[in-house]
C-alpha cells in the first residue's frame, strides 16, 4: 500500500476535481431550471419526469453511452456529462419543491407591498426554501462522489480505480481502502456543506435556530 | 378617494361569481368597513383594489385614475396591506419585517429606525423586547401587531386591512381599535378594514360595506345601517341589539338639551341653584354624565337609578338635561326615515 | 451505429442476462425487504426509539459508501458468483426501504393512535388496524424506490461474477459499440418498469382506495 501511496494522492485529487467540475456545472444548471419550472409551471411535469428518467439509467450505461460519442470519448469529458445529467434530478426537485413549500402568505404579502418579481425571489422565496435546496445540494454532491467511481471503467483514474483492481485482484484491502477514502471524501464535502448552510441559512427559518435566535435576543 | 365601479370577479372553474357587480365609493380619510358572512367575496374586492386579483370585469379608480392602466408594483408601494394571514417574513427580524418598505422606497437608516421605533410603540410592543425576534418567536397576537406595523411603515395614503385585529384578545384588540381611530385622526387615511366583528364594524367605519355572496347588501353610515337594515340578512348581521349598538354610536351632547333652552318643567326635576352649581352638588343629589358619553350610558344610569332624565356635564358644569322621551323619538324618528 | 449489431445486443444477447437481472433483484429486493421492513417497525417502538435514530443516523452515513465498493466487498472472502453479488444488493437495498418504513410508522398521528388504544385496541391490533393501513403509501414508494435504484445498480453484479445485464453493457464498453450498451440499458429499462408496475399492482392491493 505504502508505494501506492503517491497513487492515491493522485486519485483523491482527480476524484475531487472531478466533484468539484459536476457540482459546479450542475448547480450553474439545475439550481436555474428549478426556479424556471417554479415560474412556469406548466413545464414542471416533463421536466421532473426527464430529471427521473435520466437518474433512472444505470449510470454505468451513461458512462458507457458518452465514452462511445465522438468528443467526449474515455475520460473526463464523458464523466462529467454523464454525472451532471445524473444530478438533474435531485437539484431540480429540491429547487422545485423547496420554491414551492414557501407559505403563499408570505409571497403576497410581499407582492401585496409592492415588491417585484425579482425581488420576492431573491428575498423572500430563495432565503425560505434554502434549507431544502441545500438538503438537495449535499443528497447530490454524496451521490455524484459514489458514483463517480464507476467512471473509473471510462478511463477516469480517480478512487474507483482502486475498488477495480481490487476486484480484478480480488484484494480486500484494496476495495475497503477505496471504499473508506470515497466515503470519507463524501462525508468531508457533506460536513464542509454543512458548515456553508449554517452561515447561509436564517435562524428563522428552522426552529433549532429560533431557538438560537432566542438565546441571542436576550 | 376610491371608487368601486360594477366590480365583478369570476374565478376559473368557479360555480358562482366571488364579487359580482359591486359598485361603491370611500371618500378621502373616510373608513370603510366591509362585513359579511365567510366567503362573501371581502379578501378578494380587497386584493383587486392592489391588483393582487384582477377583476374579471368593472373598474376600480383611485384619485381618479384607472388603477388598470397603473404598474401594479408601483400602485402597491402607494397602498399599505394588512393581509388576512399575516404573512410575515419568517427569516426576517421584526426590525427587517417592518422596515421593508421603507427599504424598498430608499429610506436613510436613520429614518427607518426612528420609523419602526415609532411604530412599535404606537402598536404596543416594547422595541426592547421585539426588535431582534424572529415571527416564530412571538404570539399570533403579537405576529398580527407587526403585520399592521409593516403596512403603515411607508406611511402609505391609502390602506387595506384584512381582519387586522383578529387574532388579538379583547383587550388589546379594543385598545388597538382606539389606538387606531386616535391616529387616524390625524392620519387621514383612507382606510378599507375588513371584519367578522360587526362592533368592530360600527366602532371603527365611517362607512359599512355589507357583502353577501358577493353582492353589496348595504353601504351606508353605521347608524343609518342599524337604524334602517335594508333586509332580513342585513338584520341579522346585525344582531338582536342593534338598537343598543346605535345608542352606542350617538354621544349625548348631540341629542342633549342645552340648559338655556331648558324650559322650566323639562328641569323640573332639578332645582335651578343645583343645575347653576358646580359637579359636586349633582353628584350627590342626582345623576350626571358627560357630553362624550354614548347614549347608552345615558340610558344605563336611567335604568339603574330609576329616573327619566340625567344632567349633562361638561368639564364640572352641566351643560344640559337628556331625558328617556328624547332617546326613545330620536330612535323612532330614524327608523321611520328608514320606513319613508 | 450498426441496427444488426444492436439487433444482435438485443435478441441474441440479452435473454439470458436479462432473466438473470430480474433473479437478481427480485432475491435481493425479496430479502431486503424480509429484513428492513421488521426491524423498521422495530425502531418505531416506544422501547427502541432512540435506538431506530441511531440506526437511521448510521445507514444515511451508509449512504456515502460508493455503490461500485458495496457490490465488490464480498467478493475477496467468497469469490466470484451469484451470492456476493446478491448479498451486496441486498445491502445496497435496505436503506430506502428501512428509511420508508420508519418514516411512514413514525408519521402516524399520534393522537389517531391514542383514538384507536382509547376505544379498547391492544398494542396488536394498533399496529395491524391502524399504523400498518395508515403507512403502506409511505413503505410502498421506499420499495419502489429501493427496487429502481437496485435494477440499476445491479449492472455493476457483472463484475463479481454475478451476471445479469451488466455483463452486455460491459461488453459493450470493452468493445466500443454503443449499440450494446444502449440495448441493454433499454432492457434494463424495461425491467424496471415491470417492478414498477407489480409493485404498483401490490400497492393497490394494500393500499385502501381513499388513501392512495
Ligand atoms: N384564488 C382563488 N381561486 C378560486 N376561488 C377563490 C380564490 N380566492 C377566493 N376564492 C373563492 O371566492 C370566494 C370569496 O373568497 P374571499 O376570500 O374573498 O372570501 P372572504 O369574504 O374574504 O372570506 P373570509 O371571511 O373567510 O376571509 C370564496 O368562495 C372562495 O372560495
Ligand atoms: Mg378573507
Amino acid at each position: 500500500m505504502l508505494n501506492n501511496s503517491h497513487r492515491i494522492v493522485e486519485y483523491s485529487l482527480n476524484h475531487l476535481t472531478l466533484v468539484l467540475t459536476v457540482t459546479g456545472i450542475a448547480l450553474a444548471l439545475w439550481i436555474p431550471t428549478g426556479l424556471l419550472i417554479s415560474r412556469y409551471e406548466r413545464f414542471s411535469g416533463l421536466t421532473m419526469a426527464l430529471g427521473n428518467l435520466l437518474f433512472c439509467i444505470p449510470s454505468l450505461s451513461l458512462f458507457g453511452i458518452f465514452m462511445t460519442v465522438p468528443h467526449l470519448g474515455l475520460g473526463r469529458r464523458s464523466a462529467v456529462l454523464a454525472l451532471v445529467l445524473y444530478a438533474m434530478m435531485p437539484l431540480v426537485r429540491n429547487v422545485y419543491r423547496g420554491i414551492k413549500s414557501v407559505d403563499r402568505h408570505v409571497v403576497e404579502a410581499g407582492r401585496g407591498m409592492g415588491m417585484s418579481n425579482l425581488e420576492i425571489l431573491w428575498q423572500i422565496q430563495l432565503p425560505l426554501a434554502w434549507p431544502i435546496i441545500f438538503a438537495g445540494i449535499r443528497v447530490t454532491v454524496v451521490l455524484v462522489t459514489g458514483i463517480a467511481t464507476i467512471a473509473t471503467y471510462i478511463g477516469e483514474r480517480n478512487l474507483g480505480r482502486l475498488i477495480q483492481h481490487g476486484i480484478t485482484r480480488s484484494n480486500a484491502e484494496m476495495i475497503i481502502a477505496g471504499a473508506i477514502l470515497v466515503s470519507i471524501l463524501a462525508l468531508l464535502l457533506d460536513y464542509l456543506l454543512g458548515r456553508v448552510e449554517r452561515r447561509l441559512i436564517s435562524p428563522g427559518t428552522t426552529q433549532v435556530g429560533v431557538r438560537k435566535g432566542q438565546e441571542e435576543s436576550f | 378617494m376610491i371608487k368601486l365601479e360594477r366590480l365583478s370577479k369570476i374565478f376559473p372553474e368557479a360555480e358562482r361569481p366571488a364579487v359580482e357587480e359591486l359598485s361603491l365609493e370611500v371618500d378621502q380619510g373616510d373608513i370603510c368597513v366591509f362585513v359579511g358572512p365567510s366567503g362573501c367575496g371581502k379578501t378578494t374586492v380587497l386584493k383587486m383594489i392592489n391588483r393582487l386579483i384582477e377583476p374579471t370585469a368593472g373598474n376600480i379608480f383611485i384619485e381618479e385614475e384607472n388603477i388598470a392602466g397603473t404598474d401594479p408594483v408601483l400602485l402597491r408601494r402607494k397602498i399599505g396591506y394588512v393581509i388576512q394571514q399575516i404573512g410575515l417574513f419568517p427569516h426576517r427580524t421584526v426590525f427587517e419585517n417592518i422596515a421593508l418598505v421603507p427599504r424598498l422606497l430608499h429610506w436613510s437608516h436613520q429614518a427607518i429606525e426612528e420609523r419602526v421605533q415609532v411604530l412599535l410603540n404606537l402598536i404596543g410592543l416594547d422595541p426592547q423586547e421585539v426588535y431582534y425576534k424572529y415571527p416564530g418567536q412571538l404570539s399570533g397576537g403579537e405576529m398580527q401587531r407587526i403585520g399592521v406595523a409593516r403596512a403603515l411603515a411607508a406611511d402609505p395614503p391609502i390602506m387595506l386591512m384584512d381582519e387586522p385585529f383578529g387574532a388579538v384578545d379583547p383587550i388589546i384588540r379594543h385598545h388597538l381599535q382606539e389606538e387606531f381611530l386616535r391616529i387616524q385622526q390625524e392620519m387621514k387615511k383612507t382606510i378599507i378594514f375588513v371584519t367578522h366583528d360587526i362592533n368592530e364594524a360600527v366602532k371603527m367605519g365611517d362607512r359599512i360595506a355589507i357583502m353577501n355572496q358577493g353582492r353589496l347588501v348595504q353601504y351606508g353610515e353605521p347608524a343609518d345601517i342599524l337604524a334602517r337594515p335594508g333586509s332580513r340578512f342585513v338584520a341579522e348581521i346585525l344582531g338582536d341589539d342593534r338598537t343598543m349598538k346605535l345608542l352606542e354610536l350617538v354621544r349625548v351632547e348631540t341629542l342633549m338639551t342645552p340648559l338655556d333652552k331648558c324650559s322650566e318643567k323639562q328641569s323640573g326635576g332639578f332645582q335651578d341653584a343645583e343645575l347653576q352649581a358646580g359637579r359636586e352638588s349633582v353628584q350627590n343629589g342626582y345623576s350626571w354624565l358627560e357630553t362624550q358619553k354614548p347614549l347608552k350610558a345615558a340610558l344605563e344610569i336611567m335604568m339603574r337609578n330609576n329616573l327619566d332624565q340625567v344632567a349633562v356635564c361638561r368639564e364640572d358644569n352641566v351643560v344640559g338635561i337628556l331625558g328617556w322621551k328624547d332617546i326613545t323619538s330620536y330612535i323612532s324618528n330614524l327608523e321611520r326615515g328608514g320606513r319613508l | 451505429m450498426s441496427l444488426e449489431r444492436l439487433l444482435e445486443a438485443l435478441l441474441v444477447r440479452s435473454g439470458p442476462h436479462a432473466l438473470e437481472h430480474l433473479r437478481l433483484v427480485s432475491l435481493a429486493l425479496g430479502c431486503a425487504l424480509a429484513i428492513a421492513f421488521p426491524l423498521g417497525v422495530l425502531f418505531t417502538r416506544e422501547r427502541f426509539r432512540s435506538l431506530g435514530l441511531k440506526a437511521m443516523a448510521l445507514l444515511n452515513t451508509g449512504q456515502a459508501i460508493p455503490p461500485l465498493a458495496v457490490i465488490a466487498i464480498f467478493l475477496p472472502f467468497w469469490g466470484l458468483g451469484f451470492r456476493p453479488a446478491v448479498t451486496a444488493l441486498v445491502l445496497y437495498s435496505l436503506l430506502p426501504i428501512a428509511r420508508n418504513t420508519m418514516a411512514g410508522l413514525g408519521g402516524v398521528p399520534s393522537e389517531v393512535k391514542e383514538a384507536a388504544r382509547g376505544m379498547g385496541l391492544n398494542g396488536w391490533d394498533v399496529f395491524w388496524q391502524v399504523e400498518l393501513p395508515l403507512s403502506v403509501p409511505v413503505i410502498m414508494s421506499g420499495v419502489k424506490t429501493s427496487a429502481v435504484l437496485t435494477v440499476g445498480t445491479a449492472t455493476l453484479a457483472a463484475l463479481v461474477g454475478g451476471g445479469g445485464m451488466g455483463r452486455v453493457i460491459f461488453a459493450g464498453i470493452d468493445m466500443f459499440w454503443p449499440e450494446f450498451i444502449i440495448a441493454g440499458t433499454m432492457v434494463i429499462g424495461v425491467i424496471a418498469i415491470v417492478f414498477d408496475r407489480l409493485l404498483s399492482l401490490l400497492e393497490i392491493f394494500l393500499v385502501p382506495s381513499h388513501l392512495r
